[in-house]
């Protein structure tokens, strides 16, 4: 195993080739494009027309560059300055202990629990469970599904007979979202815990990777964050497994070219993450921005911010690239993506008041900025796109005038800028479509990865449907995101609602709700461009199609039956498919078999007011607090509320308040068994 | 709340009956249900109290039983909702039952082990200050249409 000495800044020479190589090539693209334009003199329209394309040309060599030195890193199959080359040996040390931390908010509890129970027994098969400790850091405010969270976190304690410390609890008021969720599991135990390791609602990991992750942080004291990134699995709508197979088979060159420039400077992608739990406590408790929400208050997309604050405070933050064994799950449909986008778009554009932030490192902020022009680049593609159209239209509103001066016999031909245009055009092209042919090219290199992707004919057929797929998607979501942009701009604040994260198909109502107004904007920009400016109309037809289809696209995407015939015939088939690691097998086995928690018809609300073992289960779980008087008669309304007016006529808020006080439970249990048909008399007692 | 009383006193064999079905959905053994019940009866015949002193006598069967102090509500509470799934034969915990609830493995939650997270101070300056205010000004107050763009991207 090849070890290296990282002193805390860099190889010097990473940085400027990376950078130089992106701004060369931009000004190149760039120049081509000015080349075309200068010679009959630079109008305003033009000189916008330059300035958008250097900032997008930048903005994709950006990426272009990253995926070429990806996959130089890949291809040689080494590299030195890798975080995962660093490992402590075993036995670790006993106190070096992590709390592996899942926040859930509303989350379908049997997937949840489901994928828990995967990584605990990976964990025991790995006979790395003395260092683990689990946390469910329940955020739900359903007091449906708290209840069941509550009943399958007993469950999942039984089936494991306690050879793992699992934890839950329900927060009574989940102020900040997921930040005060974790600043409350620090506040109370932190300090048990030399690591923390953030698990999402989906997320699942390898018993060996846990166990890696945890000798990487003890042999690099100076490390605070590891990320390892997340391969999404197992979903199976189309949608979603063109996007598997492009994450897994882009994803590992675009990965090592982040961490070939980014090093120690590394980020935080808010999960699948572990750090060390003391640094993180000490440096990234996080303020609220001055002003109101979208650009003020918490911090939204807070992983990028407590990067650069721990890094602020001198620590490193890497990202393991080459470490696999780290899954998450995609949204299911194309509009489940959009809605995961706009929550992601107002995080980043939040960004921007903390972008000249006093104390960030340069690639911090670098990290920052990035964040902000993922969804800036959109608004700026369409602007770009538009204001080629009208350039478009007036020179094609010239007059070609072939004879200057009187009587002259030698025509002056007009100049033609096809080369330069064909070469920009390609310049773009390469860039945009190089990083693919890479990544298969890699593939096809590896005979044996090869096999698990369905070998060389299906793996370079799924590499040119999903380049189809994207460049249809891609005017899509230019517009998408460009209406989020515009909407935050506006000051338009999002409902922070749970992701729907099951497999579903998009019906036809919801794909026009969503897709109507792109169908329109394409019909109605094919029909200007045609009328108005032919030539342009023709070179605008991949953008348009897109748009003129999302309808019928949105659609076939979410559609299951055509997802399972791509995996019947092994087209867009991923390692994790061909070849499931034990903890996606065990994750597969539990939410396929009968749901072993045999779940009442009743409510989960009756069942706790009515099922002794449920009751005193749940009564066990609440922290213990006294209410003021004020809070007692409220609560003896409710009481009345529902004997004579039944469940139904309480608010999810008021059945909560009843399921979060003790003596409110507690009389409730006994009067229910009072009466004489047990919650069948809910709505009909006559107090 | 006291007042929450409701006027459903049952006839003796329904209110036996009643408490048989909630000490058996309490996972309690049956034979141990055979020999509270008449004593309970004779306690009281109101099945309000008769419930509430079948639930005092189910706590103190619990924390002799395991060995649970009785100001420990929570262990109470713990041992009580995995009652059902503890059961042994002959109407006694098993000693598995008993040596699991020692070892509290059931706990929601471990004991605290508190570590302050300070809010840290992020000095933002007025470029990037500047920059968000003049984009969203532009778009919210300068523009005419701004806010009829808003109300129709909320509908949207």
């Amino acid at each position: 195993m090849s070890c290296f000495t990282y002193s805390g800044s860099p190889p010097r020479w990473r940085r400027p080739i990376f950078f130089t190589l992106v701004i060369l090539t931009a000004l190149f693209a760039v120049t081509l494009l000015a080349s075309v334009y200068q010679k009959d003199g630079l109008s305003p329209l033009e000189i916008a027309l330059l300035i958008l394309y250097a900032i997008l040309m930048a903005w994709i060599s950006f990426s272009f560059w990253a995926a070429v030195i990806g996959f130089i890193l890949q291809i040689r199959d080494s590299d030195r300055f890798a975080i995962s080359n660093q490992v402590a040996p075993l036995p670790l040390d006993g106190e070096a202990r992590v709390a592996l931390v899942m926040p859930v908010y509303n989350e379908d509890p049997r997937r949840v629990f489901a994928g828990l129970e995967s990584i605990c027994l990976d964990l025991l098969r790995n006979d790395a469970q003395s260092h683990f400790d689990l946390f469910i850091l329940s955020d739900t405010r359903d007091p449906e599904l708290w209840i069941e969270e509550e009943l399958r976190w007993q469950k999942l304690n039984r089936t494991l007979q306690g050879k793992i410390q699992i934890f839950y609890r329900n927060r009574k008021e989940n102020s900040a979202r997921k930040v005060g969720n974790i600043k409350d599991y620090i506040h109370r135990w932190g300090g048990a815990y030399r690591y923390t390791l953030i698990l999402d609602a989906d997320s699942v990991m390898r018993g060996d990777t846990l166990l890696k992750m945890l000798r990487i942080m003890e042999a690099n004291p100076k490390l605070a964050l590891l990320q390892v990134p997340p391969a999404p699995v197992g979903k199976e709508s189309l949608f979603a497994r063109i996007l598997q197979f492009a994450s897994s088979v882009y994803g590992p060159i675009f990965t090592a070219g982040l961490n070939y420039w980014q090093m120690a400077e590394g980020n935080y992608w808010g999960h699948n993450a572990i750090f060390r739990t003391r640094a993180f406590s000490e440096t990234c408790g996080l303020p609220r921005l001055p002003g109101e929400e979208p650009f003020g208050g918490e911090i939204f997309s807070h992983d990028f911010i407590e990067a650069a604050m721990l890094r602020r405070a001198g620590w490193q933050v890497w990202l393991a690239y080459d470490m696999t064994g780290s899954y998450e799950e995609l949204p299911p449909t194309l509009i489940d993506y959009a809605k995961r986008d706009r929550r992601w778009c107002q995080g980043n554009l939040q960004h921007t008041k903390l972008f000249f932030a006093k104390g960030w490192h340069p690639i911090n902020r670098l990290h920052l900025g990035m964040g902000i022009m993922s969804y800036l680049a959109s608004p700026l593609w369409m602007l770009f796109l538009v204001l080629t159209g009208v350039d478009a239209y007036l020179r094609s509103q010239q007059q070609q005038v072939y004879f200057f001066g009187h009587y002259t016999l030698f025509p002056t031909w007009p100049e033609t800028y096809s080369v330069e245009m064909g070469t920009v055009l390609v310049v773009t092209l390469v860039m945009l479509f190089l990083p693919k042919i890479l990544a298969i090219t890699l593939l096809l290199t590896r005979p044996e990865q090869l096999k698990e992707y369905g070998g060389a004919l299906r793996a370079t057929l799924s590499v040119l449907l999903e380049t189809v797929i994207s460049v249809l998607l891609a005017p899509v979501l230019m517009l998408f995101q460009s209406k989020f942009v515009v909407a935050i701009l506006l000051r338009s604040n999002i409902n922070w609602a749970t992701q729907q994260r099951d497999d579903h198909q998009t019906g036809l109502l919801d794909a026009m709700a969503a897709h109507a107004g792109h169908t329109l904007l394409g019909l109605t920009a094919a029909w200007v461009s045609y009328y108005y400016v032919n030539n342009f109309f023709w070179w605008l037809i991949p953008v348009l199609l897109g748009m003129v289809l999302s309808i019928p696209l949105s659609m076939v995407l979410s559609n299951l039956n055509l997802g399972k015939l791509l995996h019947k015939y092994r087209f867009c088939l991923i390692p994790e498919e061909s070849n499931p690691p034990y903890v996606l097998q065990q994750l597969h086995r539990l939410m396929q078999q009968k749901d072993p928690l045999h779940l009442a018809e009743q409510s989960r609300f009756s069942q706790v007011l009515i099922d002794p073992p449920i009751h005193a289960l749940h009564l066990s779980m609440l922290p213990s607090g006294s209410n003021s008087k004020r809070q007692q008669h409220h609560l003896s309304g409710l009481i009345y509320q529902l004997l004579e007016e039944g469940e139904e006529s309480l608010t999810i808020k008021e059945k909560r308040a009843l399921l979060s006080d003790r003596d409110a439970l507690r009389k409730l249990h006994l009067t229910t068994w009072s009466l004489p048909a047990l919650d069948g008399d809910f709505g009909r007692v006559v107090v | 709340m006291d007042q929450t009383v409701v006027h459903t006193t049952a006839p003796t064999i329904a209110a036996r009956m009643r408490v048989q079905d909630y000490l058996c959905a309490c996972g309690l053994p049956q034979p141990i249900i055979d020999e509270w019940l008449p004593e309970l009866e004779q306690e009281s015949s109101d099945l309000a109290t008769m419930l509430a002193a079948a639930q005092q006598r189910l706590n103190g069967w619990l924390s002799s039983t395991l060995e649970i102090a009785d100001a420990d509500q929570q262990g109470l509470l713990i041992a009580h909702a995995a009652l059902p799934y503890w059961q042994g034969d002959g109407g006694h915990l098993s000693a598995d039952a008993r040596a699991a609830i020692a070892h509290c493995c059931f706990l929601a939650t471990p004991q605290e082990h508190p570590l302050a997270m300070p809010i840290q101070k992020i000095i933002l300056c007025t470029p990037g200050v500047q920059i968000t205010n003049l984009f969203t000004n532009i778009c919210h107050d300068c523009l005419p249409l701004g806010r009829r763009v808003l109300n129709w991207l909320r509908r949207v």
